[in-house]
């Protein structure tokens, strides 16, 4: 599904996707704001009555085999940029609820030096329509990060939330690779989902294929799909 | 939109409980196909209003995502011999009928429009609680 396509071929392509290929639910939450906690807290009240958490384990089983084990279905709670309130507002009601984060970094706003972390959001199309830090820092810290880690899901959201496509070889380069680097050096580890802005989903864009590969990353996130790329540890 | 509706017009289970079942998906499936084009558009049109003033960037917004696997190892199957279930025919099927509706009333429709059809139909269904029995 191109960029280009019309509504009509991607309603189409999707409802072949929809027939042939295993589904599974998702909740993006982005910019938290704590004066909406209590819609928050609603909301995933709700849903982890009908739905079930899902790790990266899960994920991958179901991606391979369709098959999904729990008693409910699964549900992927979806944070993303790096927000902190990702951490001070989301982080307690997902874990009240028994439900797993799914935490999609952009590592360039986490690493700004808190002065510059406004001004890196409102360059790189992280939204900031409330602003409830008065001490300026936006940004999740990598000790929070590294926290996260231990119960949730850290995934790459690139370095700076920019539009692949859009770049130079060597700048797309340090979006998905440079990201990963962050991660290893912070985590100790690499993380295994890639999300970037706008997608595109794998296979819609070679060079981003390419180093996207590179990076070692399993799993592409984009707007309608969630991909299997490689195996875990290969 | 009032529950009833909700049910028939996505094509998903009713959902009771945690109770669920195969044939009443079926069943639910089989009455929304007998909505009228003009039904199932005043109810597109409710939804889209509904869900306009959302902020999206600071709500949680329920989607559906498409699971692929590119990987070809020893413990893979093909895609096509993975099992699916009765959501796949459903939600295929109130995509088909949805998308029609959208494009009946808002002729000058674009592509990336259907993101927001995605986020309707995800919502009709996160607010009944998941409806098919399985994933």
């Amino acid at each position: 599904m191109s960029d280009t396509a019309s509504f009509a071929e991607r309603t189409a392509g999707l409802e072949r996707l929809y027939s042939t290929r295993p589904l599974i639910r998702a909740v993006n939450f982005h910019n938290a704001s704590v004066a909406k906690v209590e819609q928050y807290d609603r909301q995933l009240t709700q849903y982890s009555q009908f739905f079930s958490s899902v790790n990266q384990d899960e994920l991958e089983e179901y991606l391979v085999t369709g098959q999904w084990h729990k008693p409910k279905p699964g549900l992927i709670v979806s944070i993303y940029e790096g927000y902190r309130n990702g951490y001070d507002v989301l982080l307690p009601l997902v874990e009240k609820h028994g439900l797993i984060g799914w935490f999609f970094v952009i590592s360039g706003f986490v690493n700004a030096d808190v002065k510059d972390q406004l001004s890196f959001a409102l360059s790189h199309d992280i939204d900031m329509l409330t602003r409830e830090y008065p001490d300026g820092r936006y940004a999740m810290t990598w000790d929070e990060i590294r926290k996260l880690d231990r119960k949730h899901v850290i995934a790459s959201h690139t370095r700076s939330h920019t539009q692949l496509s859009l770049l130079p070889p060597a700048t797309m380069e340090e979006e998905i690779v440079g990201a990963q680097e962050q991660f290893k050096k912070h985590l100790g580890h690499s993380v295994r989902a890639f999300a970037s802005l706008t997608g595109p989903a794998y296979g819609e864009h070679a060079p981003t294929d390419k180093l996207v590969n590179a990076a070692g990353y399993d799993f592409v996130f984009s707007n309608f799909r969630i991909q299997r790329i490689r195996a875990k540890h290969s | 939109m009032n529950r009833r509706v909700a049910l028939v017009t996505l094509g998903f289970a009713a959902f009771s409980g945690v109770a669920r079942s195969i044939s009443r998906p079926l069943r639910m499936l089989q009455s929304s196909s007998t909505l009228s084009n003009k039904t199932l558009d005043d109810i597109l049109r409710e939804d889209l209003a509904r869900l306009a003033p959302r902020v999206y960037s600071e709500e949680g917004i329920p989607v559906f995502l498409v699971c692929e696997n590119l990987v070809a190892d020893k413990t893979s199957r093909a895609p096509a011999k993975v099992a699916l279930t009765p959501t796949n025919t459903a939600l295929a099927s109130a995509l088909h009928r949805n998308a029609e509706a959208w494009q009946r009333i808002r002729p000058d429709a674009q592509g990336k429009d259907v993101a927001q059809l995605i986020e309707v139909l995800a919502d009709r269904d996160f607010t009944l609680g998941g409806t098919v029995e399985g994933q």
